[in-house]
């Protein structure tokens, strides 16, 4: 318990009088729905509530991060960084940016599922994955492989498992579990509220183990495929030019294609099985060996 | 006490129901969109006439005609929303109203959704009616419940001006029932008052000016202004969401709330000042307050402590508060790792329509003047195809300017979303065919208004309540317009749509490639089969990854390089699209893999 509580009752735990909850995610995950809950049964509890987040362009695939604030009588609509007793994060990466809003004593429960952002993934030749592992977890992190943990509850539909969160959160309030079912049962889509207490109830009963290893395999690089292209046989149709996926030929004031940037060539052959002429052969062979003995079994 | 929590956008739907309006109206535009959805779905439709306008210039002009005709209208927009209505904003004080106008104004500091942050308690100023501000909820459904009064008692528009922070923030509210107005009586015939002939407008803007004298004095009594007296040593003024944050950060200080930005109440800013140490004004954006505080001869300090653009948060408050020596530094919380997240920025959806078009307009390497919607984000890796994004309905005019200056060896193209082209689009295309210039403009119709969540417009044949209504024909319209060359094709077609640009750029004069596909996200999702990739015969080319859709991923457990990919079936809507740029033919459906392909896959 971190959030600042009363004198210490005769209850189990002790009410908060006031705390801030941050709930992070990836556009579509459903992060909005999740703090439309929490507000819900906090709200049912006679807090005065407040709860934030922003809309639009963030939906499209982009970070989402809602702000719910309680207590007697709360001012402004969003948590200051620093100042969360709970944060909740549907997405890993979501999860290390909502970091910064986290209390000294305050704990994030952080989902171990990963969206990669198509951003992450634009070193196309090299392979290199921008994105942060997690060897182990920053501190106040209890990782959470929400898919496990939900188990058959999620298996319709993927996005149910994140209730689990709602469990691990709800394991830490002072609130009756029925005072969440009802929240849920008022926010999800009527077909999915058994799945999401299912999941909801596999949250709270679990026990965060030891920090959760995220799997990363290494890169392994292969060197650039050699373009050669035949400059006699060339008459400058620019077709290879135009369906490069990465934009790696050009052509030259003759207008003969010319091999400009290796660095960006991916080796696909795209160029080569689409040239009219035959002028353009792609190698690397070198590589199949490297890449096999990476790959080693699978 | 509500037992559930409002928006700031639900509960001003809800208050100027209460208000009595008849008539709603207004353009799409975050963060004012969801006022006219929910008023839709709590009010029958025969209390209120809503319906989503072609732009926010028409629905001002609806909304004026409206209450002309004595009913109570609501117009809601977003700040550069506004811009497109100033000119009938600008003299509809003039002409005044017999039943309440009050056009909201929903500004967006911080930028989240919009093109740039404007604050639009100016523009209240500039035509001449009342600003009204609300902090939170339940002042949204009780200032726009006053404002309605006002416009009614003074015969003038009022302005409610949100940010996003009081549009999209619920907190909880009591309100009150619906007022019961008698029925429109009709429309008088007034026209020294209703036909702004230069020989009327003089009078009414002496009417206007000597209205406004009055209307001070009515500010200075106004209960939406409020002092609130604790410490003397200083005083802070401040408005809208930027009060509740002085309260959280500075809780012992005076403070003179301002629920009205224009008029300002003169004499009760003069008294507050009179009573404190130190004067600070705590504003969000422009130093609007701060200027007039400081006109009125009064010493006050503000954006010397506070940022001029961006959302003014708490910790932002915190920050001036710190510097102007009101707090001392609040220590560092423990160093916590810095977050290693990299950038995650909103992209096209998983079987976008809008990506095939600029793909092959990145093939093409044309110059692309873009426009406002979902598809601006094609501006970004890795299709990264568009060049210029200005306003509503910019991107013909740019195209044509682009023309007629000249770009050598490169085809101008305009890209325009449906809703777009018919906001403010269609006087542009005119222009173009009457110059004979030399642009293509491709109308990226996916039969939504997208971006702001999925609303129709009066381009598809449905209402803002799923009514059956009649629809322009943007086909219909481009040929009216004298273009010659119009191509209907389904983006879809990766082939068709690179035939259709190739063709059009080709040609002299105005082309317009239509690309006709509903968003896969609303009304409905739309959803395929799904598709997966064949591992064998992945070879990492990454000529999927162009496409930047969420639902392609790498394979990262493969630990090759070029790393193989593979597709997120909860994500993936079946578009085809990615199947069509293989070049291995490694991505097939579902129901064409073969189980062998399965099993031997990393999948």
């Amino acid at each position: 318990m971190s959030a600042r509580t009363a004198e210490p009752t005769s209850e189990k735990e002790a009410s908060p009088v006031s705390g801030n909850i941050v709930v992070a995610g990836v556009g579509g995950q459903g992060v909005i729905m999740a703090s439309n809950v929490i507000a819900q049964v906090l709200l049912d509890a006679g807090f005065d509530v407040k709860k934030s987040e922003v809309h639009g362009m963030s939906q499209r695939g982009g970070t989402v991060v809602s702000h719910v604030r309680f207590g007697h009588d709360v001012h402004s609509v969003t948590v200051e960084p620093g100042t969360a007793d709970w944060v909740v994060a549907f997405e890993w990466e979501e999860g290390l940016r909502a970091l910064p809003y986290l209390a000294d004593e305050g704990v994030a429960f952080v989902s171990t599922e990963r969206r990669l952002p198509p951003a992450s993934m634009s070193d196309h030749r090299g392979g290199a994955l921008a994105y942060p592992a997690a060897d182990a977890s920053p501190r106040g992190v209890v990782a959470i492989d929400t898919a496990a943990v939900a188990g058959d509850a999620a298996a319709t539909r993927a996005a149910v498992a994140q209730t689990v969160l709602l469990g691990a959160v709800a394991a830490r309030l002072p609130f009756p579990a029925e005072a969440w079912h009802t929240a849920i049962r008022s926010w999800v889509p009527p077909k999915t509220v058994e799945e999401n207490i299912t999941a909801f109830e596999r949250g709270r009963a679990h026990k965060p183990a030891s920090p959760t290893r995220l799997r990363q395999a290494p890169v392994v690089a292969r060197p650039p495929a050699l373009v050669s292209i035949e400059a006699a046989w060339c008459k400058g149709c620019n077709i290879c030019v135009a369906v490069c996926p990465e934009r790696c030929l050009e052509l030259d004031r003759f207008d003969v294609a010319v091999f400009a940037h290796p660095e960006r060539c991916t080796g696909c052959q795209l160029c080569s099985w689409l040239c009219p002429d035959l002028a353009i052969d792609v190698s690397y062979q070198a590589q199949e060996e490297h890449v096999h003995a990476a790959a080693g079994p699978r | 006490m509500s037992s559930t929590l409002l928006s700031g956008n639900e509960a001003i739907a809800l208050g100027a129901y209460h208000a009595g309006i008849s008539v709603a109206t207004g353009y799409p535009g975050t963060p004012s969109t969801e006022v006219l959805e929910y008023l839709a779905r709590i009010s029958p439709a025969g209390d209120v006439d809503v319906e989503w306008a072609t732009n926010e210039k028409v629905a001002l002009d609806v909304a004026v005609g409206a209450a002309l005709a004595g009913a109570r209208v609501l117009v809601t927009m977003k700040h550069v929303g506004v811009n497109v209505a100033m000119d009938s904003l600008m003299t509809s004080a003039f002409l005044g109203v017999r039943g309440g106008l009050v056009v909201m104004s929903a500004d967006d500091p911080g930028m989240h959704s919009s093109q740039n942050e404007q604050d639009n308690r100016y523009v209240g100023r500039f035509a001449g009616i009342p600003v009204f501000e609300p902090a939170d909820s339940q002042e949204a459904y009780d200032f726009v419940r006053a404002a309605f009064d006002v416009s009614e008692e003074w015969d003038l528009p009022c302005m409610l001006r949100t940010t996003t922070r009081t549009s999209h923030a619920r907190s909880s509210l009591e309100a009150g029932d619906r007022l019961e107005r008698p029925a429109a009586s009709g429309f008088e015939r007034n026209p020294s008052k209703y036909v702004m002939l230069p020989a009327f407008a003089r009078r009414r803007h002496a009417v206007h000016i000597e209205r406004l004298e009055r209307m001070r004095e009515w500010a200075e009594h106004s209960p939406l202004n409020a002092q609130e007296i604790r410490s003397r040593d200083v005083g802070v003024i401040t408005s809208g969401i930027a009060y509740h944050n002085v309260r959280e950060v500075l809780p012992e200080a005076s403070v003179l709330k301002l629920g009205v930005a224009f008029p300002l109440p003169e004499d009760l800013i003069r008294r507050f000042a009179a009573q404190v140490q130190r004067l600070i004004v705590v504003e969000e954006l422009e130093p609007y307050l701060e200027d007039e505080v400081r006109r009125l001869g009064i010493a006050v300090e503000g954006k010397k402590w506070f940022p001029r653009d961006g959302e003014l948060s708490p910790e932002e408050v915190r920050k001036g508060f710190e510097k102007a020596g009101l707090l001392d530094q609040r220590p560092p919380a423990a160093a916590r790792p810095a977050p290693a997240a990299g950038p995650r920025p909103p992209v096209l959806c998983p079987g976008c329509p809008h990506s095939t078009p600029f793909l092959a307009l990145r093939e093409l390497d044309a110059v692309v003047a873009g426009d406002i919607g979902c598809y601006t984000l094609a501006a970004g890796p890795p299709i990264a195809a568009m060049d210029t994004c200005l306003a509503m309905g910019s991107s013909i005019g740019m195209a044509v300017g682009l023309s007629l200056a000249g770009v050598p060896g490169q085809p101008v193209v305009a890209t325009i979303g449906d809703s777009t082209f018919l906001h403010a689009g269609v006087p542009a295309l005119i222009d173009a065919v009457h110059r004979q210039a030399d642009v293509t403009v491709v109308v990226l119709d996916n039969g939504i208004t997208a971006m702001t969540g999925g609303q129709p417009h009066p381009g598809v044949s449905v209402g803002i309540r799923g009514e059956t209504l009649p629809r322009a024909d943007i086909v219909e319209l481009c040929r009216a317009a004298g273009v010659h060359s119009v191509t209907v094709v389904d983006p879809y077609d990766l082939a068709a749509t690179r035939r259709a640009i190739r063709e059009a750029t080709g040609r002299r004069g105005v082309s317009v490639v239509v690309t006709t596909r509903a968003c896969v996200e609303a009304p409905v999702k739309s959803r395929g089969p799904v598709y997966t990739v064949r591992a064998e015969l992945c070879d990492g080319c990454q000529a999927c990854m162009g496409l930047g859709c969420p639902a392609i991923a790498w394979d990262t457990d493969a630990g090759v390089s070029p790393p193989r990919v593979r597709i997120d079936a909860s994500l993936c809507s079946g578009c085809t699209v990615c199947a069509q740029l293989c070049p291995n033919r490694a991505i097939v459906s579902v129901h064409e893999e073969v189980p062998a392909a399965a099993a031997g896959g990393a999948l």
